[in-house]
């Protein structure tokens, strides 16, 4: 076996892929390779049986999502089971995962608190039997492409429903079992952590030692992602090597242990550190490999490092089958398995720094189309940033981590070494934010075409391939083959006939995406947000998860043109935040909406701003857009909404914003004959809109209404609903069908909606 | 797997040049690889001594006496080294069959390497009843196996005294040993381990010659 066990992981790898992208070339294409090995008698027949042994195995094994049977929601308000996770408290919620004696799949709770940083009860333990009192929900789901969507995400962890309980109160415990121990020594040393030190210091030592990084700003976590240097929070090998070093060291130094016992030490201070760690995927892989080294060192026994990671692999993912739909699983495992065939390349390298440099290289290479499904986005100078940025963390941080965290019951010195760290890590973020805006070229788009993947994975192997075999010039040419291919796939909307029409689902409000064919223009008619009620203003949330998600997701960064119809936040409220990341070339607005001007002027952007109103005529991309309204001003944010008329894909569009009846009928009066197939119903189907006698006069095929899921205004008005039935149009609204769609070629095209 | 001549473990290499093609099945650790000794670079072109790619000393005295048609080349696989002398004594005198099994795939590469292009037949350099008997196996015949080339064991041996306790010109001189059962008319390649002096592989390829041989090639596994 020992040699082979890469092959027995390959194969469980490869079943999972079968599974998650439902294509069975997989299956043709493991068999074809096991035969091809078998028949070159690279592969004995022992090998051969075992390796489609696996690969049969883990095919009935992994949890389909779509196939996991969700029992229905339990009617009663009164939720009985045990705590079978960590009970984790963010300063935004306290949560903990429990399964119910009675069903298969698991229970998210939730409590989410009114003030900030709350404290869960120390009856909330790990094994304790509880009774939960509050609706069984199913989580929010993914509204809009591009869109994270919650539902599923917790059902790759088995978790079919949320109780989010109203108080804490609402969850009474007892009992608990032996791993709560270490958890409350993690919850200790947490609170240990976070008495003692600066909350910048803190934060760090949260993170980097224990674990928790929800107390490193939003803003730090999301710049770390995009720059692909999020690894370096999550404890991973990095973190574990240094920690084993440092205890190993410090035993035998100290002469507190022989180095035998020393080793039995580790043995036994891994697990428990794994948990007082937080025990996500990452640490788990790193620290069960570093445990299987000392071991099989003790036993004498000699094993491949591929061996040793594919066996932790198998023993990981047959210990929880969900594992593997874990995002930071698949990086971790991707990115050291990498690493491990690279060993021999890399130990070539004399240079450290240029290794580190390879070493980067080799992790992006490996998670690529990983970073696009995920996260959408690429920094190609993250590899540099890496470089510069991962010595710094791994050479001094972590180390430093550690060693502030035993002295801290130390006087005066821990103090002068938090401020120390404080300073020093405050430069070195505000470089990496500086890198951030002005090196920033990010690739952007959704996840690669399957064949586009399994490509680049192909060219991937003969890139390194050739490159350990010393044919440099055969590896480049893969290189460029293989950016080639990346290149393809995002310029691939600029050859593409196919162009969208996108009514995005942001709740109550308006957000309009048109993407031209060969992406010639790309518009926005509105951006709506929320209001927040406790700092008084648009919310990112709108934008954050669902505008730029899904603009992410078509690859776009740079829009042509902005409509903002009115000021109203919902309407408007996203503008801010897409000026402020996005380049938009034009944005459009009424000359009554001072109040959206005014708010612009406020914030740095390079958008050149066009007041219409009726009778401009538009030209973006070589498309037309005719100014509707408004004429003159009606003294009310609605009724000088925007009106806009468009030909798009073969049909007339007509957009209305928030007019009410009486602008309906100047419009009717100034445009008699005007053509309408689609029409945007104003104000989220209100009934103070859409008089009948207007639906009548221009007739659309289709009627399109933003609107919030059970508003508390009661849009869109039952009548409104009546009377665009009668005259035979087919709705579309979001609140049942989620974003919808008009995808066309030429002047053709159908709707879509995004929910079943 | 373990090595074939000193049993430590072999680990297959597991690197981006073995991800997909697996490394090839080792018989050998790279230690007790490293010991043998392939011939590479210059060598007669006749007889395959190491040194010079002109013919032999030892080539040119054959020339004066027997036809060029008797062999016409011998192509040998190593040299004669320590570690070679040992691992042939464990394998022909001792009986361990299975260490033939670790010149498997250099016999292979190197009759790739050789270039020979006729369509020939193998013929082992066969052992006396007696002698096999003894041993168990005709070590040549295993050399015979490893070639892509069809075998036909038409020789018999009589028995004598052991080639290896006679001197040189006892060699030379001594009777055929050799009976050919039946005549071949194609190409014929003699298989054996060894290539001393070429008495033997001469006296079997008179033989094949006299009887109606076109051409007779002697592939070795050394030489000596």
């Amino acid at each position: 076996m020992r040699g082979y066990w890469h092959i027995y992981a390959l194969a469980a790898a490869m079943s999972f892929l079968t599974i998650l992208v439902d294509n069975y070339w997989f299956i043709a294409g493991f068999l074809l390779w096991l035969c091809y090995l078998y028949k070159k008698e690279r592969l004995g027949k022992g090998h051969f049986v075992v390796s489609l042994a696996f690969f049969l195995f883990f095919l009935n094994y992994f949890p389909v999502l779509e196939d996991i049977k969700i029992p229905p929601p339990s009617e009663n308000l009164q939720h009985q089971g045990k705590i079978i996770s960590p009970v984790t408290t963010t300063p935004e919620k306290v949560e903990f995962i429990m399964q119910e004696s009675n069903s298969e799949t698991k229970t998210a709770v939730v409590y989410f608190p009114e003030e900030e940083s709350p404290e869960a009860p120390a009856e909330f333990a790990y094994g304790a039997s509880c009774i939960v009192q509050g609706e069984m929900e199913l989580p929010p789901e993914a509204r809009n492409p591009g869109q994270f969507d919650y539902r599923e995400y917790l059902l790759t962890k088995g978790i079919a429903y949320q109780v989010v309980v109203d108080s804490i109160d609402a969850v009474t415990c007892e009992d608990s079992s032996f791993l709560q121990r270490i958890y409350t020594l993690r919850e200790r040393l947490l609170s240990h952590v976070s008495g003692t030190f600066s909350q910048e210091t803190a934060a760090w030592m949260r993170g980097l030692v224990l674990g928790d990084d929800s107390h490193i700003s939003e803003e730090t976590i999301e710049l770390f992602q995009r720059w692909s240097l999020s690894h370096v929070l999550a404890i991973s090998g990095l973190h574990i090597g240094l920690a084993v070093g440092f205890v190993y060291f410090l035993l035998i130094k100290l002469n507190l242990f022989t180095k035998e016992k020393a080793q039995w030490f580790l043995i036994f201070f891994l697990p428990v550190y794994t948990v007082v760690a937080g025990g996500e995927p990452s640490i788990l892989r790193a620290a069960s490999m570093v445990l299987l080294f000392i071991l099989l060192n003790k036993l004498k026994v000699k094993m491949l490092p591929s061996d040793v990671i594919s066996i932790v692999f198998l023993i990981l993912i047959l210990a929880d089958s969900y594992m593997i739909y874990h995002v930071g699983f698949q990086l971790s495992f991707a990115v050291t398995f990498g690493l491990i065939l690279s060993a021999k390349l890399l130990s070539e390298t004399k240079q450290p720094f240029f290794q580190v440099l390879q070493i980067g290289f080799v992790a992006q290479l490996m998670i690529l189309p990983l970073l696009f499904a995920y996260f959408s986005l690429f920094q190609p100078l993250s590899i540099l940033l890496n470089w510069l940025v991962v010595p710094y963390f791994s050479g001094f941080v972590i180390p430093f981590m550690f060693v502030l965290l035993l002295f801290s019951p130390l006087p005066f010195l821990p103090g002068i070494m938090d401020t120390l760290f404080v300073r020093l890590n405050e430069l070195v973020i505000d470089m990496i934010a500086w890198v951030d805006v002005n090196f920033s070229y990010p690739w952007i788009m959704g996840s690669l075409p399957l064949i586009f993947a399994v490509l680049y994975y192909v060219l991937l192997y003969f890139l390194m391939k050739y490159l350990q075999e010393g044919k440099p010039d055969m590896s480049f040419k893969y290189g460029i083959a293989i950016t080639a291919v990346v290149i393809a796939v995002m310029l691939k909307p600029y050859f593409s006939p196919e162009g969208r029409v996108t009514m995005l689902d942001i709740g109550q409000g308006d957000s309009f995406v048109i993407e031209l064919p060969y992406r010639s223009g790309v518009m926005l008619i509105d951006a709506g947000s929320k209001y927040s009620f406790t700092d008084m203003q648009p919310t990112e949330n709108v934008y954050e998860q669902i505008i730029k998600p899904y603009l992410y997701s078509r690859g776009i960064r740079e829009i042509d043109a902005v409509f903002i119809t009115h000021e109203d936040i919902d309407h408007a409220g996203s503008l801010r935040f897409i000026l402020e990341e996005m380049h938009v070339e034009n944005l459009f607005i009424s000359p009554h909406n001072q109040t959206t001007l005014k708010q612009i002027q406020k914030s740095e952007h390079d958008t050149t701003v066009q007041v219409i109103d009726q009778g401009d005529q538009l030209t973006i991309g070589s498309h037309r857009f005719e100014v509707l309204a408004p004429e003159e001003d009606q003294r009310s944010a609605n009724e000088n909404s925007l009106v806009l008329h468009s030909q798009i894909g073969g049909k007339d569009w007509l957009f209305t914003g928030d007019i009410g009846s009486s602008q309906e009928r100047v419009l009717i009066q100034k445009y008699p004959n005007l053509p309408v197939d689609v029409l945007k119903v104003a104000h989220h189907g209100s009934n103070t809109s859409t008089d009948p006698s207007f639906l009548e006069h221009i007739s659309p095929e289709f009627a399109l209404i933003p609107v919030g899921v059970e508003n508390q205004f009661g849009h869109p008005a039952p009548d409104v609903v009546e009377a665009i039935e009668k005259e035979g149009a087919v709705i579309l609204r979001t609140d049942i069908d989620g974003a919808v769609q008009y995808k066309f070629i030429g002047s053709e095209g159908t709707f879509y909606r995004y929910l079943p | 797997m373990e090595c074939l001549w000193c049993q430590e473990a072999i680990m297959p290499e597991v690197n981006w040049a073995t991800l997909v093609q697996l490394s090839p099945k080792r018989s050998l650790c790279p230690g007790c690889e490293e010991e043998m000794e392939r011939i590479h670079g210059k060598r007669c072109p006749r007889c395959s001594k190491v040194g010079s790619d002109a013919v032999c000393r030892d080539c040119s005295w054959w020339e004066e006496r027997m036809p060029k048609e008797t062999l016409a080349q011998n192509y040998s696989v190593f040299s004669y080294n320590a570690r070679m002398k040992e691992m042939i004594a464990k394998w022909k005198y001792r009986g361990d069959y299975h260490l033939g099994h670790a010149f498997k795939q250099h016999v292979k590469t190197a009759f790739a390497d050789w270039n020979f292009s006729e369509e020939a037949i193998a013929v082992p350099i066969p052992l006396s009843e007696e002698r096999l008997q003894e041993r168990g196996f005709n070590q040549a015949k295993m050399l015979a196996s490893f070639l892509p080339l069809e075998t036909e064991e038409v020789l018999t041996r009589l028995h004598g005294e052991k080639q290896s306790k006679k001197t040189r010109e006892e060699r030379i001189l001594t009777e055929n040993p050799f009976v050919l059962e039946k005549a071949l008319h194609k190409p014929v390649v003699l298989v054996d381990d060894i290539y001393t002096t070429g008495t033997t592989l001469r006296h079997a390829g008179a033989l094949l010659h006299a009887l109606g041989c076109p051409a007779v090639y002697a592939f070795t596994l050394i030489r000596g």
